[in-house]
């Protein structure tokens, strides 16, 4: 797109940082219409499975919400029949190794890696992975279009489901 | 515990519409030994699905029953199933998953099997002295193997009935499944790994329970009668039933057509894109089996459940669900999903996106099943109360539904017999039972 305006790709790994951050305070503070709000209208959330990872072909999904989809999983996660967050479990997120992957025109590829703590039941699980995320200005406001959380755990043998946002 | 522990785990007396379960059944390590002992050591336990040995030298890797096994294809094109274990020292001999190999090497010591299992390469064979020949050393095979309808079964004992007599009319509804490809279903990339702080027996349980939908999944049930595809699929399913199967098998049948079937039912739920493709292999079905065998195989919706521990469910799209128990207190799962195999890409994300939608542990049903489970387990490991009741619709004056226990009621009664092979099948000894009831109030 040679006619759009530099400044319009023009991003800093520290904006993508307070993004990200952000967004990691909103989950674990349990602000999840705020976290909405971090999204674009046409979002999409995919968790693949932890053995069939690449994005290239069609795998079978953990997770692939379209945003409506996903604007449901918030209104469930916040309602008082989903009891596998009945009552909430802890959470804390660490959020490093930050990088701008690619900016093809107004779409950011970045590459985030994340540790998730859970607790709940006296019981603790940890989700280990990558986000490979693509970001879009919107009004001038950065946001997440497309949002990949890639697992390194081998399986789901230590965390029995994926209740929570990831 | 009573020396015979097992005629006291289950009672019942169909007068009262009793039939109870003794709680220790899903904590006791004993329990969990004769399990392994008489179930999981001579059941027909499914291992896998011919569409994922394609070629000579695929295999694939699993542990069935504790068991660390792989099934290969040979050159030969025969599925075999080997212990993953090299009969020099015991190292595993596939240490991915799945692949393909023309031979199997042992990182150990390099001695090496081809894909048939026979051992054909020992290093510095001499040795091992004049008498040692290399046929006493192929791989140990897994005793019994055989195939339904692409559904690979596997047994660790020698004798037993065969796989046909033990799957009875089981075996009919696995052909179902089959026959909504014309080419053949295959399993799709990627599985459900996970595991549960729970027995195993209460995921047997929660599998063929209707009755728990309405409760359990209220979150799902709400969404799906807010969206507009419950509108489209014509609300509740109208028709269901469950039917006992023999043998600790049963179906579930959920007929609800409005929903539509990615296989070969298409219905304004599905995507109208997805029409041509939906209604062409509905036509080769019908062309093949006549138009009656082909609505009871893209119509039907149905939970099959064989016993002890595999689920074969067809909705939207089709899933297979195994489970094993990894202790008194854990179970090990795995889910597939079962598509045609001449689906493309457009379809299988459909049909893939509808599985992880309510079954994966990430969906709107399954992760609060695992909540519920896991804490009727952690509840159950009290000494008291004692019992569960498995009773619904053991009543005179209805017809049976649904949503009835009855699927688990086939499964207790098979796993009451091979638990305890000399206890009296039913109907014995309820005043027990109602004065641990009355000593649970």
């Amino acid at each position: 797109m040679p006619d759009r305006p530099a400044q319009e790709s023009l991003v800093t790994r520290a904006e993508v940082e307070e993004l990200l951050y952000e967004e990691a305070a909103c989950l674990d503070d349990w602000r999840l219409d705020d976290w909405l709000a971090l999204l674009t209208d046409d979002a999409s959330y995919v968790v693949p499975a932890t053995n069939a990872r690449e994005a290239d072909g069609v795998k079978l999904p953990l997770i692939a919400d379209d945003i409506r989809l996903l604007r449901e999983r918030i209104t469930q996660l916040k309602g008082a029949f989903t009891w596998v967050e009945q009552p909430r479990s802890r959470t804390r997120r660490l959020i490093g190794n930050v990088r701008i992957a690619a900016i093809e025109g107004d779409e950011i590829h970045i590459r985030a890696n994340f540790i998730i703590h859970r607790m709940r039941n006296d019981a603790s699980a940890v989700y280990v992975g990558q986000y490979e995320n693509i970001l879009r200005r919107c009004d001038g406001r950065l946001k997440i279009h497309s949002r990949r959380s890639v697992l390194d755990n081998e399986s789901l043998r230590e965390h029995g489901a994926i209740a929570f946002i990831l | 515990m009573d020396e015979d522990i097992s005629p006291q785990l289950i009672r019942r007396d169909d007068e009262r519409g009793i039939f109870a379960v003794h709680r220790s059944v899903y904590t006791d390590p004993a329990v969990y030994a004769l399990e392994q002992e008489r179930i999981f050591a001579r059941c027909w336990l499914y291992a896998g699905h011919v569409s994922e040995l394609t070629s000579p030298g695929d295999f694939i890797a699993r542990t069935i029953a504790n068991r660390r096994i792989f099934l290969s294809r040979a050159k030969d094109g025969v599925i075999r199933a080997f212990y993953n274990s090299c009969t020099h020292r015991g190292a595993m001999l596939c240490r991915e998953a799945r692949g393909n190999a023309p031979m199997m090497v042992c990182p150990y010591h390099f001695w090496s099997f081809d894909s048939a299992g026979r051992l054909t390469g020992v290093p510095d064979s001499e040795s091992f002295g004049p008498h040692f020949d290399r046929a006493d050393f192929n791989l140990a095979r897994v005793a019994r193997l055989d195939i339904c309808h692409g559904f690979i079964f596997v047994s660790f004992a020698d004798s037993g009935e065969s796989l046909a007599d033990y799957l009875g009319a089981a075996g009919d509804y696995l052909a179902r499944v089959a026959d909504n490809s014309i080419a053949g279903m295959e399993i799709a990339e990627g599985s459900f790994r996970y595991s549960l702080a729970a027995n195993w027996k209460l995921m047997v349980e929660n599998s063929t329970d209707a009755y728990h939908v309405p409760a359990t999944h209220h979150r799902y049930v709400d969404y799906m009668k807010a969206s507009a595809q419950w509108d489209l699929a014509g609300g509740a399913p109208p028709e269901t039933s469950v039917t006992p199967l023999g043998n600790g098998h049963c179906i579930l049948h959920l007929h609800n057509p409005g929903g539509g079937k990615m296989t070969a039912h298409w219905t304004p739920a599905l995507p109208e894109a997805l029409k041509p493709r939906i209604a062409a292999r509905r036509e080769a079905i019908e062309a093949k089996h006549g138009k009656e065998r082909a609505s009871h195989i893209c119509d039907s919706y149905g939970i099959l459940q064989i016993f002890p521990n595999l689920l074969v469910m067809e909705s939207v799209s089709t899933i297979v669900r195994q489970f094993f128990p990894a202790g008194p207190g854990k179970l090990d799962i795995q889910m597939w999903g079962l598509i045609p195999s001449e689906m493309d890409e457009m379809e299988r994300e459909h049909a893939l996106r509808s599985i992880a939608m309510f079954w994966g542990p990430g969906g709107f049903g399954s992760a609060d099943d695992v909540d519920i489970l896991e804490s009727c387990q952690a509840a159950c490991a009290s000494p008291e109360p004692e019992w569960s009741i498995v009773s619904r619709g053991m009543v005179a004056d209805r017809a049976p539904r649904f949503d009835d226990d009855i699927g688990s009621r086939e499964f207790w009664k098979r796993w009451h017999a091979a638990i305890a092979p000399d206890a009296p099948a039913t109907g014995e000894d309820a005043s027990n039972l109602l004065r641990f009831a009355a000593r649970g109030a």
